[in-house]
């Protein structure tokens, strides 16, 4: 029987740390594949995740069970992903010779031609927007999880999404990956 | 058909959620308008194209990793050793009993002397105001992520002088009672979102969103959760008029006003 992530937590702070290991099990691929869409790096994804899990454990004991486990774990993780994005755009600012990292080639095979063209538009669009597309169109979340995750007021997340996928019309546009009639 | 209606049927489209009369209604609003249709059929059509984005495994290694990184005995359950009796009967120990004397004397102390320190406190002191505020970049906004204080109710004016890391706030730095900043503003200047204040003009920022709690501060006075503006944050100098208690940990980056 699956357990609630809920009675998972209280385990875990009863002394069963083993019981987080079942959350990360649960949610590694969907915080992982977050942190990838928004950043297109396998390896800042995949540090971002163990981060995001690392902290939502410390910070377990301050968890409010009136919540959705998920939800707060989300949170940690976009703010997460959202802060290191920032961070590598001063960084570049302040070294514009820096590039980014390519991705690494078992995921360029894993990614079919069109979905990496798609990728590439979704790359363009500032990562406050391209966040909304990726909460909602490729990680299905309610307007409430993503203005749980955001810290945005539900109807505000409904007017910047809409905003968010023209924007990413416009992108895949100059990209000629669609055309306007 | 408001704008936003049409909005909210074009999301229930694409994810699969709308009923046949919405559909019907929508379908009909579409052959009267062109410009809608035309952009529900890109909205539709980009949205189509997001699903061509599959999903990525992650490093097969990945759970082992956490789990090793994790500190395994953070949570760890104290065994009691013995019985509370036994404990009891410990503090009758001379030993004990001297230490637990001294500790209580230092404690004692500890209090006289920060409710001592309380008295001297001047209203305007807003030393022990703090938050995190955040840089601006999202979706071209600086964000002020949290503005609290330690203690119950101090004032004084404050200038955010340097916007830290943090786009918002992050739930480890979730307050443990309400935000409770109470700012005065100009109504010309400052917009929020579903009220207006018959207060002012005391503003010295431009907000361009932000939204309150759910609660009024009295006299006409709302309390900010947050404030979003393109304003630099360097910039931007609020009048605290009140401040209530909310207990924030973590970093921040705020100074008071010199």
């Amino acid at each position: 029987m699956t357990r609630e992530d809920r009675d998972l937590v209280r385990d875990v702070l009863g002394g069963k740390t083993d019981a987080f290991g079942v959350l990360v099990e649960r949610y590694q691929k969907v915080i992982f594949n977050m942190a990838y869409r928004m950043t297109r790096d396998y390896d800042e994804a995949e540090d971002i995740t163990q981060v995001a899990f690392i902290r939502a454990y410390e910070n377990l004991g301050r968890y409010k069970a009136d919540h959705k486990f998920f939800s707060w774990l989300y949170r940690i993780a976009v703010n997460e992903t959202l802060n290191r994005i920032k961070s590598k755009k001063k960084m570049t600012q302040l070294n514009p010779t820096m590039v980014s990292p390519e991705k690494s080639p078992d995921v360029a095979v894993g990614e079919t031609e069109l979905g990496e063209k798609v990728q590439d538009a979704l790359m363009d669009l500032e990562p406050g927007y391209r966040a909304l597309i990726v909460l909602r169109h490729l990680r299905s979340c309610s307007y409430k999880e993503i203005g749980d995750a955001l810290d945005l007021p539900e109807k505000r997340v409904k007017s910047r999404l809409f905003s968010a996928r023209q924007m990413l019309r416009t992108a895949l546009v100059s990209r000629g990956v669609v055309r306007n009639d | 058909m408001t704008e936003e209606d049409f909005m909210g049927l074009v999301d229930k489209v694409i994810c699969g959620e709308i009923t046949e009369a919405e559909r019907a209604e929508l379908e009909a609003y579409l052959k009267q308008n062109e410009g809608a249709r035309r952009l529900y059929e890109e909205t539709v059509e980009t949205c189509e194209l997001l699903g061509k984005v599959g999903d990525l495994e992650p490093p097969a290694d990945l759970r082992k990793r956490i789990m090793d990184s994790v500190d395994a005995t953070r949570y760890e359950v104290r065994s009691v050793r013995g019985s509370s009796l036994l404990g009891l009967k410990a503090l009758f120990r001379p030993r004990l009993r001297l230490a637990l004397a001294f500790s209580i004397g230092i404690v004692v102390g500890l209090l006289a002397y920060s409710m001592l320190r309380g008295v001297g406190q001047r209203p305007g002191d807003a030393s022990r105001l703090y938050g995190t505020i955040a840089g601006g970049d999202f979706g071209g906004m600086s964000i002020i992520s949290s503005l609290a204080v330690d203690a119950d109710g101090i004032a004084g004016e404050i200038t955010l002088l340097e916007a830290g890391d943090l786009l918002v706030v992050a739930p480890e730095l979730a307050p443990v009672t309400d935000l409770d900043i109470i700012i005065e503003f100009d109504p010309e200047q400052v917009r929020f979102e579903g009220f207006a204040s018959p207060d002012g003009p005391r503003v010295t920022l431009t907000v361009e969103e932000g939204y309150v709690a759910s609660h009024g501060a009295g006299d006409g006075r709302y309390i900010i959760s947050r404030i979003d503006t393109s304003t630099d944050p360097a910039d931007l100098n609020i009048k605290v008029i009140k401040a209530g208690r909310a207990v924030y940990q973590g970093e921040f980056r705020l100074s008071k006003q010199r």
